[in-house]
């Protein structure tokens, strides 16, 4: 019997086909690349409860649903259960004195910076910010509403997206793995196995660093509180936390609005300094303690690659750049690694 | 036509009839696996055609993992590119060939090509990885069955290192033995 896939016509129009669906994929990502990223990042965190899981015989899409609902209860209870002084609540409902307090204290630190350093001319923190603030507040403003809709859409569209990669994304990998022609199928399978365990230990890894960075920053705010005022402890530990998951810049962030967030209260400027000295010494044993331990396994990717790359991915895709960039580079690393092997050994032989 | 590359594999009809789990099951890896654990091990598996004298992996390739086959007739050979190969075994249906990839991403020893149209079974490091995750149980098994294999190759390259040793020794000895 005539192979009826062998004809040439049918060839053309299967390449046709899946030329057509690789470029809706392509437009499709492009949308959804936020709640994508988003999706993936929620199944690698989940991955070891679900595994866990998964070993009393509940299905992998049970298991999903069962630990987003605890992750839901979970933040759900410690929203409603936090001190109001917490939830910047007490700021929101002064923001006039707090600017005012803001713009005070920065002139301070205008002042002092000018009095120290005369040879690097007069800093005009108070001119520029006060230039800056009216077009990012009106900007801000117009953006909010379409922030507040995206923001909402990818709430709902991260764990639907999370829910079938899940449910069906290894069936999906396995379909992939069968189109790979004999020659390279291994290589191919030996490559994703290496992505997929490098991108899960780097994410694994950083969530774990987060946490760390944290609950470091929260003690040691706890002990400079003996003998400073230091007021949202367990916010700046927070910010400190979250924002550490941006390699290099991420602590430069949290210390940013930490601060930002000091000089709109009404504190001395002692506490600025003790704050100070926590995030040091928290970034201190970060990079000293906890990096090392928790990432040295994961991506092995040099210092410079890694700022190249943030530098890049910031970029093309702003902040979700930078928080892809060393993964999406990890990745290519594995690649262009195997290739490499391959085509050594292919001299070789 | 002889089809190849992706399109024999995007075309291929990928029949997982229930012969699957009655081929892996006898082979000492997967025999002590139970029936319900065959058919999770069946979901696991990849099925791959070869056509003749295309090869299944080469020598000092990285290699992932074992193939049993299914269908057809698959030559392990040394120094495949070289004008002197050496045959080291052919293999039939219902043999098996590459377990000590199994264990880890290691370079393959010898290269295996299909001497006729083959259809093999690939079961993989990072599936034996998930089955140890998921189901430990299961895992266990194969594991133990991994081990008695490699163990009973072992054995087997250690009594013709020693009848190699013997006719080196004391070749009147080995013969007087030999007769």
């Amino acid at each position: 019997m005539k192979n009826l896939f062998g004809d040439t016509t049918v060839r053309v129009i299967a390449f046709a086909a899946l030329l057509l669906a690789f470029l809706l994929v392509f437009v499709a990502i492009r949308i959804l690349l936020v709640p994508f990223v988003a999706a993936l990042f929620v199944v690698y965190l989940f991955d070891p409860a679900i595994t866990i899981l998964r070993r009393r015989g509940i299905d992998p899409s049970n298991a999903f649903l069962i630990v987003l609902c605890i992750t839901i209860l979970a933040i759900g209870g410690v929203l409603v259960l936090m001190p109001a002084s917490l939830r910047l609540e007490s700021i929101a409902e002064s923001k006039e004195a707090f600017i005012e307090r803001f713009v005070t204290q920065l002139d301070a630190v205008e002042r002092w910076a000018n009095s120290k350093f005369p040879m690097f001319g007069s800093f005009r923190l108070v001119a520029e910010v006060n230039d800056k603030a009216a077009a990012i507040a009106t900007r801000f403003f117009e953006d909010l509403p379409s922030w507040i809709t995206n923001f909402a859409v990818n709430l709902l569209l991260v764990p639907f997206i999370a829910y079938f990669v899940i449910r069906d994304g290894k069936t999906l990998k396995r379909r992939l793995i069968e189109l790979v022609p004999n020659r390279y199928f291994e290589m191919s399978l030996i490559m994703l196995n290496r992505i997929d365990g490098q991108i899960g230990g780097y994410l694994r890894g950083r969530l774990i660093e987060c946490i760390l960075v944290g609950a470091v920053q929260a003690v040691l705010m706890g002990i400079a509180s003996i003998f400073v005022p230091q007021p949202y402890i367990l916010l700046i530990a927070g910010i400190c936390g979250v924002t550490s998951i941006i390699p290099y810049l991420g602590p430069l962030l949290g210390t940013i609005l930490s601060s930002v967030l000091y000089l709109g209260s009404d504190l001395p400027m002692s506490s600025m300094y003790g704050l100070l000295g926590a995030v040091a010494a928290a970034h201190l044993i970060d990079n000293v303690l906890i990096a090392p331990a928790v990432l040295s396994q994961n991506v092995d990717l040099h210092p410079l690659t890694v700022a190249l790359v943030l530098i890049i991915g910031g970029e093309l895709l702003g902040a979700l750049g930078m928080l892809i960039a060393i993964p999406v580079a990890s990745s290519i690393k594995v690649v262009l690694q195997e290739f490499y092997a391959n085509y050594q050994m292919q001299v070789r032989t | 036509m002889k089809a190849d590359g992706i399109w024999a594999n995007i075309f291929r009809l990928v029949t997982r009839d229930e012969s699957l789990a009655d081929v892996l099951q006898n082979i000492p890896l997967f025999q002590a696996l139970t029936a319900k654990e065959l058919r999770i091990l069946e979901r696991l598996v990849h099925l791959r055609t070869y056509e003749t004298d295309q090869s299944v992996f080469l020598e000092t390739e990285p290699g992932a993992g074992i193939y049993v086959i299914r269908r057809g007739r698959i030559e392990i050979v040394l120094n495949h590119k070289t004008e002197h190969p050496l045959t080291l075994a052919e293999l039939g249906p219902g043999d098996f060939f590459g377990e000590m990839a199994l264990l880890g991403y290691t370079s393959r020893s010898a290269t295996a090509v299909a001497r006729e149209r083959s259809e093999l079974i690939g079961f993989f490091h990072p599936d034996l990885i998930e089955i140890l995750n998921v189901h430990p149980s299961m895992g266990a098994k194969i594991s133990l069955g991994l081990a008695k294999t490699l163990a009973e190759r072992l054995r087997f390259t250690n009594s013709q290192l020693r009848s190699i040793w013997e006719v080196q020794e004391s070749p009147e000895r080995a013969y007087a033995l030999r007769t």
